[in-house]
């Protein structure tokens, strides 16, 4: 029975977690949608996040 | 993986930052001082003397060229990132708190302190075109705070807002082309002072710290709380990390309070939060005292934090935490 329990609060855990990102995707796409428009209009490029390139090292 | 301690203050660190390729680390600390470093080895590349009061602030162009500082000397400072050579300076009744380059490093932000007699602004200058641009010391718009002294401030997505957290844990949004007030919200505890504000990557929301023990997702334009991560001690900092959907927070009792409590533990560690779900990952423990500020590197492949202890400690996250997803 204990197992039960556990397993199904478990289920119900990862279910809100699915939830909540799933909701923060959406919000994120059409945030981003929205700025891409705003950014477009003014002809400012988009920002992101620059690669993790390996940093020169100058001895 | 070890941090890579800086040792190259003699009193407690007030703001870190990032260049915006991530290569270099400037800190600002009471000693009057701002050091910058190399990140990847925590060389000492060079220091910005001339300030004559704690420093509190710093702000680094996104080309690197021009660092922007404030301190209690009542000054803010433009300065040579290169040569170390002072550029420019804007003179203020109060300190300086708070400064900030907007997107295209054409205007600079200064949050300075109320004082008897003077009420605190967030004052816009423009960046001066050339040395003696002395037209660049008359300020673009001054926005005076009434309800609360601002705290800190940032600029949004293309400087459309321009964003103030307050004293009284209230944060305010204006108009950031002409410095026009648009609306207030209490988001902390009343009275509890909000001591930090950094923005997402593309800066479509941020995140506040605050003493009331929690930090806060804010968007931009509906300028509503949409994340809310609780913590069990005074916060002074927060930021989010790109490439992983974490918030990173640190904090901790003030010295003055420690006796007071009944345990005596400070709480001097940096915590991760998972942006999203609310929920706390890890913590790092490592300064002496409370943490100050939290820097995340651009690229997001590490942080530094830097405390009241005087030390700077620099982080390169391990390979796991890249890989590291919620088992759904």
């Amino acid at each position: 029975e204990d197992i039960a329990e556990t397993s199904s609060a478990n289920r119900e855990l990862a279910a809100r977690r699915r939830n909540l990102i799933s909701e923060w995707q959406r919000y994120r796409e059409e945030v981003t949608a929205r700025v891409a428009e705003e950014r477009a209009a003014v002809g400012q490029p988009l920002h992101s996040v620059l690669p993790a390139d390996e940093e020169e090292v100058i001895q | 993986m070890r941090p890579i301690i800086l040792q190259g203050h003699e009193r407690p660190l007030t703001q870190i930052k990032y260049n915006h390729d991530g290569d270099l680390l400037f800190s600002c600390a009471k000693d009057k001082v701002i050091n910058v470093w190399f990140s990847h080895n925590g060389e000492r590349l060079g220091t910005y003397e001339g300030h004559t009061g704690a420093i509190w602030t710093c702000d680094i162009s996104k080309n690197s060229a021009l660092m922007v500082s404030g301190a209690a000397d009542n000054t803010m400072r433009l300065w040579d990132v290169k040569t170390g050579k002072q550029l420019f300076k804007w003179e203020f009744p109060t300190a300086v708190k708070r400064v900030e380059f907007n997107e295209d490093d054409s205007r600079i932000l200064a949050v300075t302190e109320q004082r008897m007699g003077f009420s605190g602004t967030v004052t816009v200058v423009r960046v001066p075109s050339f040395e003696n641009d002395v037209a660049a010391e008359t300020p673009l718009y001054v926005i005076t705070t009434r309800e609360s002294k601002a705290t800190v401030a940032g600029w949004s997505y293309l400087s459309k807002y321009l964003i103030t957290g307050h004293d009284d844990g209230s944060v305010s949004r204006y108009d950031a082309k002409t410095g026009d007030y648009l609306e207030s919200k209490q988001v902390h505890n009343p009275g509890a002072s909000i001591t930090d504000l950094q923005f997402s990557v593309d800066r479509t929301y941020f995140v506040t710290a605050c003493k009331d023990t929690t930090a806060k997702a804010i968007d931009v334009e509906s300028f509503e709380v949409i994340k809310t991560y609780l913590t069990d001690t005074p916060l002074n900092t927060s930021s989010i990390t790109p490439v992983q959907d974490f918030v990173v927070v640190g904090g901790g009792q003030e010295a003055r309070d420690v006796t007071t409590t009944a345990s005596r533990q400070g709480k001097f560690e940096t915590r991760f939060y998972h942006a999203i779900l609310e929920e706390e990952l890890g913590r790092v423990k490592g300064h002496f005292g409370p943490i100050n500020t939290i820097a995340v590197h651009p690229k997001g492949t590490g942080y530094a934090s830097g405390g009241e202890d005087g030390y700077v400690r620099v982080h390169a996250f391990d390979k796991n935490y890249f890989d590291f997803k919620y088992t759904l």
